[in-house]
C-alpha cells in the first residue's frame, strides 16, 4: 500500500533537512522508484516545508540512543574524527534512509554505516573493526531475545537426529583478545570524563589514549541473554566452532560433522552440544 | 445492538482520571497520593504503557487499592497489519489484566517507524486515507477479539498530518467499521485544527457521539519555528481555549461517555488542582466507596 512507503518517507523527512529540500527542489528524481500516488506526492508537497524541521533536536536525542548501544564504538570514531558531524550525517547517508523505507532496523543500519567507513578507510583506528563487531553481535543478541521460543524438557538419550539451534538471543563470535580490555579501557575513560562531562570542551581535557595494543590471538566469546540486557562469557575455540553451528536448524549429526570439519573431535562436539542444551544455549527444534 | 455496545453497557462511569507512564510518579504527580488527598477529584489512573518498560510499582499500587484503571498502549501501530504480533497481544493483555484494566486505548496511528524496537520510537498520525482505515480495522477487530476487552483508538497529535480526509472523518469510517469506541483527544484535535487553519469544531456534522467513552485534555504551547506556528502538545498544565471548547461540545453530545482524563502527570499537583476540579463539574462522577486491600502491600 503506497501510504506505507509516504509514513516512511515521512520519518526520512523529518530527520533530513537536506532530504527535505531535495523533495522540494527536485521532487520527481528525488521520489522516483517510490511507490506513491500524484495525490500522495501533491498532498506532500502542500504541506509547508519548515513543518518538517520543528524538532532540531531529533537527531541528537535519537543519536543518544545510537551511542547507549555502540558506547566503545563511538567513543572510538570521536576520539579519532573529533567530529560529532561524523555521527550525525549517518541520519542523511543513503544507509539510513534506506533502512527506513524498507523498515529495518535503525541500530543495524549504523552498524553498516560505521562498517562501510571502515572499510573506506575513513577510520582508521584500529581496534575499532573488532570492537564494532562485537557490539553489533551485543545489539543483535539483545533484539533476538525478545523472540520466544518453546524450549521442551530434554530426553534422556539425545538422539542424532534431533535438529537444534541456538536460542534467540544467543550467539558466538571470535575476537581480537584485547578487544574486551579496550572496552574496559574506554569505559574507564567514559567514566571518568561523565564525572564532569563540561570538562570536554577543556583543552586539557583527558584524551583517549594507550588503548591496548591489537594482539593477533583470538579470543572466543558467547553473547547470552541476562536480566539487564545481555552479558559476554569467554568460551574455548572447540565451543566456537561447534556452537557457531547453530545458527541455522541442524541436527545433532550434521552439527557434529560440520565441527568435526573444524578439527572438533566427535567426542568433544557431543559433550559441547549436550551442555549448551543443559544451559539452554541450544534447544532443540520442534 | 452491537457486542460493542453489548460490553459497553456493562461498564459504569469511570469518572475523572489522571495518566502515567513508567516512572512518572517519581517525577511528577503521584496519582495515589493525589487520589487519598482529594479522593473527589481523581477516581481512576490510565496507565501508559509498553512491553520495554511493562507495569511499574505505582500502577500497582493503584491497582491493589482495587481503584479503576485503563490500560493506554504505546507501543503498536495499528495502522500497520505486521505491526500486531501475536506476542505484543497476548503480554500487553496480560498487563491490562494485572492491573483489572477496564480498557485499551491508545493512540491509533504509529509509535515506532520500522520494527518495534529500541530507537524507533516516535508518535505519528496515521495517513489521513481510506487504506490506512481499512487496515486500522482489521488490527482493532483482531485486539478486541482476541484479548476480550474493548478497544479505544485515538487520534494523535502531529505537527505534520497527511492524507486526504478529516482525521474526524478517519474515526468515524474506523469507529464504525471496528464496531469500537473511540479515545477523542480534544487537544490532538485542537492541534490538527489549527494545523489545517480550521475551527475548533470544524468536522463533527455526523460524527458518531454515541461512540465516544473517553475523552482527553491536556495543555498545549503555540510555538514558532523560522515562522512556522504550531501547538506543541507538551502536557503543560492549562490546555488552551480551543481544547475546553471541543471539550465542552463533545460532553454535550456523548450520551456513551465514561470517562476523561487530564494528562497532566509531569507538572506539579498544585498547579492541576483548579482544572480537575472543573473536569468535575463538567462531567459529575459520583464515587464508590474504595476498596481497602485485604492484605497490606
Amino acid at each position: 500500500m503506497s501510504y506505507h512507503t509516504l509514513q516512511h518517507l515521512t520519518v526520512r523527512m523529518l530527520f533530513d533537512k537536506a532530504f527535505v529540500d531535495s523533495v522540494y527542489e527536485n521532487p520527481s528524481s528525488t521520489l522516483s522508484g517510490l511507490d506513491l500516488t500524484e495525490k500522495e506526492k501533491q498532498q506532500l508537497l502542500a504541506t509547508d516545508k519548515r513543518a518538517w524541521n520543528y524538532d532540531p533536536l531529533r537527531r541528537l536525542r535519537t543519536m543518544r540512543t545510537l551511542v547507549e548501544e555502540f558506547k566503545v564504538s563511538t567513543t572510538l570514531v570521536l576520539s579519532e574524527t573529533r567530529r560529532l558531524a561524523f555521527l550525525d550525517n549517518f541520519f542523511s547517508s543513503q544507509t539510513f534512509h534506506n533502512a527506513i523505507q524498507q523498515r529495518k532496523s535503525m541500530v543495524l543500519a549504523f552498524s553498516q554505516y560505521l562498517s562501510d567507513a571502515i572499510k573506506n578507510k575513513e577510520l582508521l583506528t584500529p581496534q575499532l573493526p573488532d570492537i564494532l563487531r562485537l557490539e553489533t553481535l551485543m545489539v543483535r543478541c539483545r533484539r533476538d531475545s525478545f523472540e520466544k521460543v518453546r524450549t521442551p524438557a530434554l530426553p534422556e538419550v539425545l538422539k542424532e537426529n534431533l535438529r537444534v539451534r541456538l536460542v534467540p538471543g544467543n550467539d558466538v563470535g571470535a575476537f581480537q583478545a584485547n578487544t574486551i580490555l579496550t572496552m574496559q579501557e574506554v569505559e574507564k575513560y567514559l567514566f571518568e570524563i561523565g564525572l564532569v562531562p563540561i570538562m570536554m570542551i577543556c583543552e586539557d581535557a583527558p584524551r583517549l589514549e594507550n588503548l591496548p595494543l591489537i594482539d593477533t590471538k583470538k579470543k572466543y566469546l558467547l553473547c547470552t541473554p541476562a536480566a539487564n540486557g545481555v552479558s559476554l562469557i569467554t568460551i574455548n575455540k572447540e565451543d566456537y566452532l561447534v556452537l557457531m553451528e547453530g545458527r541455522t536448524t541442524l541436527t545433532i549429526a550434521q552439527m557434529i560433522e560440520r565441527a568435526k570439519d573444524s578439527g572438533v573431535t566427535k567426542a568433544k562436539a557431543q559433550e559441547i552440544i549436550s551442555n549448551a542444551l543443559e544451559e539452554n544455549t541450544l534447544y532443540i527444534c520442534s | 445492538m452491537s457486542k460493542f455496545f453489548d460490553k459497553l453497557a456493562k461498564i459504569p462511569r469511570l469518572g475523572i482520571g489522571i495518566s502515567g507512564e513508567f516512572g512518572s510518579a517519581e517525577k511528577g504527580i503521584n496519582a495515589c497520593s493525589l487520589q487519598e488527598r482529594f479522593p473527589q477529584l481523581v477516581h481512576f489512573f490510565e496507565y501508559g504503557g509498553d512491553l520495554d518498560r511493562g507495569l511499574d510499582r505505582h500502577v500497582l499500587s493503584w491497582a491493589a487499592l482495587g481503584l479503576p484503571t485503563t490500560y493506554h498502549f504505546l507501543d503498536v501501530n495499528i495502522e500497520e497489519r505486521i505491526d500486531l504480533t501475536k506476542d505484543w497481544l497476548i503480554r500487553t493483555v496480560e498487563m491490562a489484566k494485572e492491573i483489572n484494566a477496564v480498557w485499551l486505548c491508545g493512540d491509533a496511528g504509529r509509535w515506532h517507524f520500522g520494527p518495534r524496537e529500541r530507537g524507533h520510537q516516535m508518535l505519528m498520525p496515521p495517513i489521513l486515507c481510506m487504506d490506512s482505515v481499512l487496515e486500522s480495522v482489521d488490527n482493532i477487530r483482531k485486539i478486541q477479539e482476541e484479548s476480550g476487552l474493548i478497544c479505544l483508538p485515538e487520534n494523535p497529535p502531529a505537527v505534520v498530518y497527511l492524507g486526504e480526509m478529516h482525521i474526524l472523518e478517519y474515526f468515524a469510517e474506523m469507529i464504525e467499521r471496528s464496531d469500537c469506541g473511540m479515545l477523542l483527544d480534544c487537544a490532538h484535535l485542537a492541534i490538527f485544527q489549527h494545523s489545517r487553519g480550521l475551527a475548533p469544531l470544524t468536522g463533527f456534522d455526523n460524527f458518531p457521539f454515541e461512540r465516544v467513552i473517553e475523552l482527553h485534555v491536556a495543555g498545549g504551547t503555540l510555538k514558532d519555528n523560522q515562522g512556522y506556528v504550531y501547538i506543541d502538545d507538551d502536557h503543560s498544565p492549562e490546555p488552551i481555549a480551543a481544547t475546553w471548547q471541543i471539550l465542552e461540545h463533545v460532553i454535550a453530545r456523548a450520551p456513551n461517555l465514561k470517562a476523561i482524563v487530564y494528562e497532566c502527570e509531569h507538572n506539579a499537583a498544585e498547579e492541576c488542582l483548579a482544572n480537575f476540579e472543573k473536569l468535575n463539574e463538567l462531567f459529575p462522577c459520583k464515587i464508590k466507596e474504595i476498596k481497602k486491600p485485604l492484605v497490606n502491600q
